[in-house]
């Protein structure tokens, strides 16, 4: 009698665990090629994450999946595939089956240095995917500690431009977007930072804070909570009009640097074989989910701004920005 | 801040709602402890979009609830089955499982939640006491953080058995495996084999549960059927008197050495642990019975390991930085709920934050009235005989690892660092120093390139401040008591015995 109870408790464990983690495998048949009938009531369709749970990628996720699965009458499973610096999980969506049954993230800038960097082996490039929209952008800020002595943007590159190489930025990680768009700003304003790697958004902050780098640059809302509580001062937000979030923060161009606006945007997309109207379908949904207000109020929370950006212009964007980094990564590939 | 605000929250807290909440977190936490491999932040960052129909207090409070009692949960495996259900549990499987094979898991799960209530008790109350001085903790940057991690392989001296030399080989192969993925701060691939699995580096759970958990399955299983007495005897389930009064000291200073690592930014709760545990066994008079079954190195490092789970938020609470990846996560939910921790939180929703923390005392105290009846229960795993148990365990750490990323590559990693740990066993090489090796080699790493980044490569970065001369000074005498004073000290009884040596060698 007593083993049984020990061995129901392990079962009843493993079955806790399975429901957990979700190990129940793809529902739904896959030979739907027309859109007629996608998504077929009851399937799942996966959202590939390429981060970890918890992490920004995730969290945004899981806000506007359910809103998603609502309109889709399918169920939306965010599924988190990490490692490899995003490349596992872009590697995943790039090759499955082309049915709208599989999408992920494929924010842009960040996905442009996964595939422009051969060391990263991906297995995929811009034709591997078809975008089915951008629901949310991040606008790019610099800020300071709040004893700092540089009070405004120009008295910061002014220093930097005294004494090249000596001025420390900190970064969430190397060749991530950070890294890429501080090159860009090295590269459009002829300046040159002393550029310290950092593991996550949260230690390039906590150096912010404690004064060990000069300054730092990032998506807004890896500062918002620093910045609402006076610890970090935004000196500009790298933008051609002011982010709602930060209004009473100069853009770059209005203190007198001309610059492209930099922002991030949270882009999803599908294998690029899947059927047109089967992106339609996907588009749609996720333009519903996106516009739903209590989706744009916990994107808001999570000081993202929700913004609609159709397929076909993330295409677009996703070229331009191509064409502009490609040379700064190059760069960085030339300098290891 | 004070006790009085504490009271407060207490208040809130008692609501049948804030209650309930509390206990479902505790339960979720305790079961995801349990399962190995599928860990805290996974669990949080799934539940994170349930909470959203809460009201934000109830919602955070079983979401801190989720981490903390983790840390109990983890306990369970690592007594029973020697797998650590989480990487902070490893020092507990050290002497933890040696007791339960002696019949005594009983009172080695009671001892392991008594020590995790203490830690998790003067972790809130250091977490009153603290808080507003809490920036302090950023005065840690990259070049205390390498020296902190330099200390931490002093701790290697204290896992070596009687050869040091194969403490020192079990470190260097910890350290090698650090060296694979892609270099952060340089950006070269070292060992990945153009496999992106491998850019960022071998997996810690992964690997811990293979080099401790899968070992030991391989190790009973080539004894045979008969090598083990199957089932194993359970004697008494609760402590004795003897057992409490030599935790009791233990777990104080497992706390307090806990409380500050969580301070620190990104100090792994796997090397806090088995700092303490070090620290016991180096303290006690009993040393000898450390690695046989001493209760002070389960109530320490468990103590610790609670500590620093309720520590690690302060940071969040009074700065709005986490400072690991687990509490990133809390700082999600924090957002996601409306609320944005740091200093905030305690201006504009004091009654949120107080009733937070102290839910924290309530969910301790809910774990343990849940955990000493529940070892009964988990003790009965014990029961079953040894080949119907090691299959479960076996599924069990498959199905963890392949959790941790939904990825078959980790569970072949973990079947590659079992292999490794079994030989290690074979030719009785430690493992613990492996561990030790793979957690601290890439905050070394790390932390050394970018001390040099910031100061542009002038080495006397390391020298300022006086934290870092203070630092240097307790390594120099960490070397001199832990490794100098041995040596001599071995090669004086040599000489005193050379004179034996023809004589073992005529015979």
């Amino acid at each position: 009698m007593k083993k049984l109870t020990a061995l129901t408790t392990t079962a009843l464990a493993a079955s806790v665990a399975l429901a957990l983690t979700g190990c129940g495998g793809t529902a739904g048949s896959t030979t739907t090629s027309a859109a007629a009938d996608f998504p077929k009531a009851g399937s799942t369709i996966e959202w590939i994450v390429p981060s970890a749970a918890g992490a920004g990628n995730d969290i945004l996720a899981r806000i506007v999946a359910p809103a998603m699965q609502e309109d889709l009458g399918a169920n939306v499973k965010v599924v988190n595939k990490e490692g490899g610096s995003q490349v596992v999980g872009l590697n995943y969506v790039a090759q499955a089956k082309p049915d709208g049954l599989t999408f992920g993230n494929t924010n842009i800038p960040s996905i442009l240095g996964r595939y422009l960097d051969p060391s990263k082996k991906a297995a995929f490039d811009r034709s591997s995917f078809t975008p089915i929209g951008s629901f949310a952008t991040n606008s790019v800020v610099i800020g300071v500690n709040k004893d700092s002595k540089y009070k405004t943007i120009k008295e910061l590159f002014d220093a930097v431009k005294a004494e090249p190489g000596k001025i420390t930025v900190g970064t969430d990680s190397r060749a991530g977007d950070d890294h890429i768009n501080l090159r860009l700003l090295e590269n459009a304003l002829g300046l040159d930072f002393n550029i310290v790697h950092y593991n996550s958004g949260a230690d390039k902050v906590a150096a912010i804070v404690s004064g060990e780098t000069d300054f730092a640059l990032g998506g807004v809302s890896s500062f918002f909570g620093q910045y609402k509580s006076g610890d970090i001062k935004l000196l500009t937000v790298i933008e051609d009009s002011p982010s709602s979030f930060v209004p009473d923060v100069p853009t770059m161009k209005s203190s007198g640097y001309d610059v492209d606006p930099m922002a991030s945007n949270f882009a999803l997309s599908v294998p690029s074989k899947t059927p047109k109207d089967v992106v339609a379908k996907l588009e749609s949904a996720l333009k519903k989910a996106a516009e739903t207000p209590a989706v744009q109020e916990k994107l808001k929370g999570a000081a993202t701004q929700p913004t609609w950006v159709p397929a076909a212009d993330v295409s677009k964007m996703w070229e331009e920005r191509e064409t502009l980094i490609k040379p700064v990564i190059d760069e960085l590939l030339k300098q290891q | 801040m004070g006790f009085d605000q504490l009271l407060g929250g207490l208040a809130t807290v008692f609501t049948p709602e804030h209650l309930l909440f509390a206990l479902l977190g505790c339960v979720l936490g305790m079961l995801v402890g349990v399962l190995p491999g599928f860990g805290p932040a996974a669990a949080v960052s799934l539940l994170i979009p349930v909470t959203f129909g809460l009201d934000a207090t109830s919602a955070i409070i079983m979401l801190a609830a989720i981490l903390y009692g983790a840390a109990y949960g983890g306990t369970t495996t690592a007594v029973l089955l020697r797998i650590p259900g989480e990487a902070s549990s490893i020092a507990t499987t050290l002497d933890g499982y040696q007791m339960a094979k002696k019949g005594r898991g009983g009172p080695a799960l009671v001892i392991a939640a008594l020590a995790s209530f203490v830690g998790g008790l003067i972790g809130v109350i250091g977490f009153v006491v603290v808080a507003p001085f809490s920036r302090l903790a950023l005065e840690f940057g990259a070049p205390e953080l390498f020296l902190v991690s330099l200390l931490g392989f002093a701790l290697i001296t204290s896992f070596a058995g009687s050869n040091p030399a194969k403490a020192l080989l079990s470190a260097a192969a910890g350290l090698a495996i650090a060296t694979v993925g892609v270099d952060s701060g340089v950006g070269i691939a070292r060992f990945t084999f153009d496999m992106p699995e491998l850019f960022d580096g071998l997996g810690l759970v992964a690997v811990v549960m293979g080099v401790f958990g899968l070992s030991e399955v391989l190790g009973q299983a080539q004894k045979g059927p008969l090598g083990v007495p199957s089932p194993l005897k359970v004697a008494r389930l609760l402590p004795t008197r003897t057992d409490l009064q030599r935790s009791a000291f233990p777990s104080l200073r497992g706390s307090l050495i806990g409380f500050f690592m969580g301070l620190l930014p990104g100090s792994p709760g796997a090397a806090t642990s088995l700092a303490s545990y070090a620290a016991e066994k180096r303290i006690s008079k009993r040393s000898k019975e450390f690695g046989k079954g001493a209760v002070e190195g389960i109530a320490g490092p468990e103590a610790a390991n609670n500590a620093l789970a309720v520590s690690s938020m302060i940071p969040l609470f009074t700065l709005g930085i986490p400072t690991s990846a687990t509490v990133a996560i809390m700082a999600g939910a924090f957002t996601m709920n409306g609320l944005i921790p740091g200093p905030l939180l305690f201006r504009d929703n004091p009654d949120v934050a107080w009733a937070i923390i102290a839910s924290l005392i309530v969910g301790n105290l809910i774990l343990l009235v849940l955990n000493v009846p529940l070892a009964r229960v988990w003790i009965a795993v014990l029961k079953v005989p040894f080949h119907y148990l090691m299959a479960a365990i076996l599924a069990f750490m498959f199905l963890g690892t392949y959790s941790i990323n939904g990825s078959p590559f980790d569970i072949l990693i973990m079947l590659g660092a079992g292999i490794l740990g079994y030989i290690f066993q074979l030719v009785k090489v430690p493992l613990t120093p492996l561990v030790l090796g793979l957690i601290l080699g890439p905050l070394l790493e790390e932390n050394f390139q970018r001390s040099l980044a910031l100061s542009r490569g002038d080495y006397g970065v390391f020298l300022e401040g006086p934290i870092s001369l203070t630092l240097i000074g307790v390594i120099v005498l960490a070397i001199l008591f832990g490794a100098v004073r041995p040596l001599i000290a071995s090669m004086l009884k040599k000489k005193t015995t050379t004179p034996i040596a023809p004589k073992e060698l005529a015979k």
